[in-house]
């Protein structure tokens, strides 16, 4: 998706929604980060940051990223520490299970359902086909 | 149903029923229905959701993630 992201710009519009597997320690936490950054400006910065440290997600490495991202830490770590934005992951989650979702990566390109970390060429075809519609 | 296939058709011919063009409709009929069938799409809401890109793109991807 990244390459995609890359190669379309501003010609794609990429909605980040939360799926954190219940039984995974760092998967809540890190999308309570990334509502942080998301509530000061600088969610694509933390996204990219967690994304490549990936597994290293526990609460003290988020912190560190958050630094890296431009973030004021202090209110990060209160946003984070006080589940600030739970309300948002619930909902994200809750929409998750209406639409039968059971695996992570899964996206919808212009509605259309793609399950999991499926090949460049791929999405690349079928965001093209988008594009000509 | 499968066994008495043979049976059925036999009759049939019997009765002058063309079994090429009954074939040829139901393969007809077959790809016109997959020609038309639409690709599924889902309505997902966006709002209040952080995104990356053009706001007002052509094309929406959205991505259920798990960072971990």
């Amino acid at each position: 998706m990244e390459k995609i992201e890359k190669e379309y710009g501003d010609r794609v519009k990429v909605v980040i929604k939360f799926y954190p597997y219940k039984y995974r320690d760092y998967a809540r936490i890190s999308s309570e980060a990334a509502l942080a950054a998301y509530d000061q400006g600088r969610f694509e910065q933390m996204h990219r940051i967690m994304l490549k440290n990936s597994p290293r997600l526990d609460r003290a490495s988020l912190i560190s990223y958050a630094g890296s991202a431009g973030l004021d830490v202090a209110k990060f770590t209160r946003s984070i520490d006080s589940k600030k934005n739970d309300r948002t992951i619930e909902r994200d989650i809750k929409l998750a299970v209406s639409l039968d979702l059971y695996n992570t990566p899964t996206f919808f390109i212009n509605g259309r359902k793609v399950i999991g970390n499926v090949p460049y060429e791929y999405l690349k075809r079928i965001v093209a086909e988008e594009m000509q519609k | 149903m499968l066994l008495r296939a043979p049976a059925v058709m036999d009759k049939m011919r019997e009765k002058g029923v063309d079994m090429k063009k009954i074939l040829i409709v139901i393969l007809v009929c077959l790809f016109a229905a997959s020609a038309s069938a639409d690709v599924k799409r889902y309505t997902i809401p966006v709002d209040g959701s952080p995104f990356m890109g053009g706001e007002n793109a052509k094309v929406t991807i959205v991505e259920f993630i798990d960072y971990q």
